[in-house]
């Protein structure tokens, strides 16, 4: 199967305070209009960290890796890094194909707009046709079990209508590369069943990559375990295996 | 297939970040609609009069300086009528103003948008200008009842001749926006200081009342673009032609140039903007 994911000494590093962000500031500015190919060392200034250091794994197409780790380990950076919603300081991250997913549940919904526009908003976002869109309206909202409340701005929904909606959005936008992070709490117990039961439908014919501490979630979806320890890689390979190592960390 | 590396975009001419500004924009062309409408419609929402509201508040400021110009507390330009004088330079000033403060807001406000998903910022900020072009046009009706109810004779023409000129201002507002919404980032006191800068730009650039033209805060003021922007449009709408024509000409320039260099400058830094929200 052909590599889809693939990311190559990776380190990523942050700066702890305003002060150390402003002298970042300076470096970016410098490295976005002078391109330094050559540079191969991570330095790391006073007032800076490193949250991820010299990383390297792929990911091939239709894989589900489930990627493990205490907080603080680096799981939300390399998830973002593979969203390419950020920048490596060294190494690289090729992607090939449309990466979509949940970073957090209601995060991309806006209040003062029904359920309904969200939908229409949010599917405008993944470029989907107002004709698309209406395909898996009526789908959508009997999914959500939100009846009535479609039609209500979304800041009267209670957290767990919320996270409904938002996960059905996601689930019916269906990317190449689904990224889910702690996506799993959405809703009551029959509602996550019934979400489990459709992310892993769309998970069947998707290449996954999910942060959760759910481990029974993790044992059911994974096929392969990638665990982080303060920004590197403790352990990738067979997910009990994985989750054995996972339950070990302290 | 993309590559992410520390030097992503690091390699793109003007001319490539340009047509990727423009390339985006035009990607997510419905989702730019669909945020206009719904900033619009959501914003008054809960309050009794809602959507009206929309159309009342861009009003407010105009009429306020209206009602002090025919109690007469500004001196007038004699030759221009008072009311048209202080409605057509408030609409290019606060076209500036609303155009530069929700840009420079627009990164900010749409944070957790930003950092949860892989959104343009080009998209974000053309989102964040619809509601300040829908302001406009409101102000731009007050003004057309304003020429009719007081027989002002204006040109067709010179409607025209305006409406073109208004794109460097809008390209220039727009970039210096842009701009200060990256140095926001990293300096939070900006906005304070943009807001105060404002506060007395608006009395510092012959938009309510002429400012000098001689002595030292004259000549100091030639050298202020918002002054060079409002009096110019002004003189086109109601003269047809612009009196120090090269001032405009040069501050136009400087205004594409100033859009040229932010979209360029932040199409590079966009990834590391992101890294720091």
């Amino acid at each position: 199967m052909s590599t889809v994911i693939e990311v190559k000494n990776v380190s990523k590093k942050y700066a702890k305070n305003y002060k150390s962000a402003l002298a970042l500031l300076k470096k970016d500015l410098k490295s976005s209009f002078f391109c330094n190919a050559k540079k191969k060392e991570l330095d790391c200034a006073k007032g800076e960290f490193i949250v991820l250091n010299d990383i390297s794994f792929e990911i091939k197409q239709n894989e589900k890796v489930a990627i493990l780790g205490k907080n603080g380990a680096g799981k939300s950076t390399l998830l973002k890094l593979l969203f390419g919603i950020i920048l490596p300081d060294q190494g690289t991250v090729t992607i090939d194909g449309i990466v979509g997913g949940i970073l957090e549940l209601g995060g991309s919904l806006i209040k003062s707009l029904s359920g309904r526009e969200n939908i229409y908003h949010i599917g405008s976002m993944y470029h989907k046709s107002k004709e698309e869109i209406e395909k898996f309206v009526d789908e959508i909202i009997e999914f959500t079990e939100l009846g009535d409340f479609i039609d209500s701005p979304v800041e009267y929904y209670s957290s767990g209508m919320k996270s409904k909606l938002s996960f059905a959005l996601y689930l019916y936008m269906k990317p190449d590369i689904l990224i889910l992070d702690e996506v799993f709490a959405a809703g009551d117990k029959n509602f996550r069943a019934k979400a489990k039961k459709k992310l892993l439908d769309l998970i069947n014919s998707t290449t996954t990559i999910l942060v959760s501490h759910d481990l029974k979630i993790v044992q059911d979806i994974a096929t392969r375990v990638i665990v982080l320890q303060k920004g590197k890689i403790l352990f990738d390979g067979d997910v009990k295996e994985g989750l054995e190592i996972y339950k070990g960390l302290k | 297939m993309q590559i992410y590396s520390r030097n992503y975009r690091c390699e793109l001419s003007i001319i490539e970040a340009l047509k990727l500004f423009f390339a985006q924009i035009f990607s997510y062309k419905k989702y730019i609609i669909s945020s206009i409408y719904s900033e619009i419609k959501s914003k008054y929402q809960k309050e009794t009069f809602g959507m009206v509201w929309s159309i009342i508040l861009p009003i407010i400021p105009m009429s306020l300086y209206i009602l002090l110009a025919t109690i007469k507390a500004f001196k007038a330009d004699d030759n221009i009528p008072h009311v048209f004088y202080i409605a057509i330079g408030l609409i290019t000033w606060l076209l500036m103003s609303e155009l530069i403060v929700a840009t420079m807001k627009s990164i900010r406000k749409n944070k957790t948008t930003l950092l949860k998903s892989n959104f343009p910022f080009s998209v974000i900020y053309i989102s964040s200008i619809g509601e300040v072009l829908f302001n406009m046009s409101i102000r731009m009706v007050v003004l057309i009842a304003i020429v009719l109810y007081f027989s002002i004779d204006i040109k067709f023409i010179n409607v025209i001749y305006t409406l073109i000129a208004f794109i460097p201002i809008i390209m220039f507002s727009f970039g210096v926006g842009k701009l200060l919404s990256i140095i926001d980032i990293y300096i939070p006191d900006t906005k304070r200081l943009v807001d105060m800068f404002l506060r007395y730009g608006l009395f510092l650039s012959s938009v309510i009342f002429p400012f000098p033209t001689t002595g030292t805060l004259g000549e100091l003021n030639s050298f202020n673009i918002f002054n060079t922007f409002v009096t110019s449009i002004r003189e086109l709408l109601y003269y047809g032609h612009i009196t120090n024509i090269e001032n405009f000409l040069i501050c136009s320039a400087l205004g594409i140039i100033i859009f040229i260099i932010a979209v360029f400058i932040f199409i590079k830094l966009e990834y590391k903007v992101r890294a720091n929200l």
